[in-house]
């Protein structure tokens, strides 16, 4: 059952290999859809291109379908997925700085 | 020049100021805090309706575009012509999450059985009475102790400091067990070993860390730990073989966890999955 160990049933090597290969395939898709562009991160501030916020929810929807699909299947242990603990009032003011941050570094 | 600049002096903001903000980082700590929690919804039920209001935030955020690129005299963003089916498909996908529903604790525990059944069954989770005395005194310990026994048992006589939670309320206070801090310990206690057993099954299946049994449960701690010790009874498993008249509960000397009590040597069984040295001494 999900998620698998991959250090210990792989060897480091391997799943550094794996690690490497997500992380690749992520910042190739990431980069095909335009998102390296500081222009179409600052449309999404006019409201102008709104790809920024589509890829993202549409992401975010997708895996979590798919992880409590995946779950109610017996094919992933939900307890064993890092949830990142919330720290509520933190993390909106650290939300809304990324926000100002992006709109200014599109200038 | 600019984005290095910013990138420095965040960096050396945040470092000279981080400690005057840590009360207000640590304000509002829900440990982990999910969307089921927040609505009181089952996850399936949750996945539905996040699936639903997400995509009519798509179709809301399109329009929005859509307005905004006219105003600016820009021609529409084409849309794909599988966007209506793909919806639909993701909609039917979230409705089956919800129909097949997550896993209860005892199917959970059917599937994770091979790997824990063996540490009950070679003793390594049922902790001596005493262990679980120096646990209390351990400052570096956060001792949780549950006693899953009826009402009645629990009235009549009950280790200080344990809340009592009925097995088939356990699985309610799951959240705050996962929110506890690292270095807690949670044992679960019944009149023998049966009960309690059975609790630990159920939060060891919802995932929660360091839970452990009373070996022997309340009838062991009253052999092994009383300074002065009541009158046995016969009786079956999970009966309370002491005879106790009145309802003492917690307020009977032999309930207290005491620190300086008979020293009794016992094996530790207890690994934190947080590392903290565990102490050592007698029994209460």
């Amino acid at each position: 059952m999900a998620p698998f160990a991959l250090e210990a049933e792989l060897g480091k090597f391997a799943a550094y290999l794996i690690f490497l290969l997500i992380g690749a395939g992520f910042g190739a898709t990431l980069e095909m859809a335009g998102f390296t562009k500081s222009t179409k991160l600052t449309a999404q501030f006019y409201l102008k291109d709104m790809t920024v916020l589509k890829v993202m929810f549409t992401a975010v929807l997708v895996a979590m379908v798919l992880i409590f699909g995946a779950v109610g299947l017996g094919l992933l242990d939900y307890d064993r997925i890092w949830v990142p603990p919330t720290y509520l009032w933190p993390g909106i003011l650290g939300g809304f700085l990324i926000g100002v941050g992006f709109i200014v570094g599109g200038f | 020049m600019f984005f290095v600049g910013g990138i420095l002096a965040g960096i050396a903001v945040f470092g000279e100021t981080s400690s005057k903000f840590v009360h207000f980082w640590n304000s509002s700590f829900l440990g982990r805090y999910t969307l089921p929690d927040l609505f009181h919804l089952s996850p399936g039920a949750t996945v539905l309706l996040v699936a639903v209001l997400g995509l009519l935030a798509l179709w809301g955020g399109e329009q929005v575009e859509r307005i905004a690129r006219r105003k600016a005299g820009l021609e529409p963003i084409a849309v794909p012509k599988w966007i209506r089916p793909g919806a639909a498909v993701f909609v039917l996908a979230a409705l089956a999450v919800m129909l097949i529903g997550q896993p209860t604790a005892a199917e959970r525990w059917e599937r994770i059985a091979a790997e824990k059944q063996p540490l009950l069954d070679n003793r390594e989770v049922q902790i001596h009475p005493a262990e679980m005395r120096d646990l209390y005194y351990n400052s570096l310990v956060n001792l949780v102790m549950i006693d899953v026994r009826d009402e009645a048992d629990y009235n009549l006589f009950h280790v200080k400091g344990a809340k009592r939670v009925p097995l088939d309320q356990l699985e309610s206070i799951v959240p705050e067990l996962k929110a506890a801090p690292d270095g807690t310990v949670v044992v679960l206690m019944s009149n023998d070993e049966t009960y309690a057993t059975e609790g630990w099954k159920i939060l060891v299946a919802e995932g929660v860390p360091n839970v452990y049994i009373l070996e022997g449960g309340i009838n062991n701690f009253l052999a092994t730990c009383s300074e002065t010790p009541f009158k046995p009874i016969p009786g079956g498993d999970e009966d309370l073989r002491y005879e106790i008249t009145a309802a003492l509960g917690a307020r009977h000397p032999n309930a207290s966890l005491r620190e300086h009590g008979k020293e009794i040597e016992y094996t530790p069984k207890v690994k934190l999955q947080k590392k903290a040295p565990t102490g050592a001494g007698g029994c209460g």
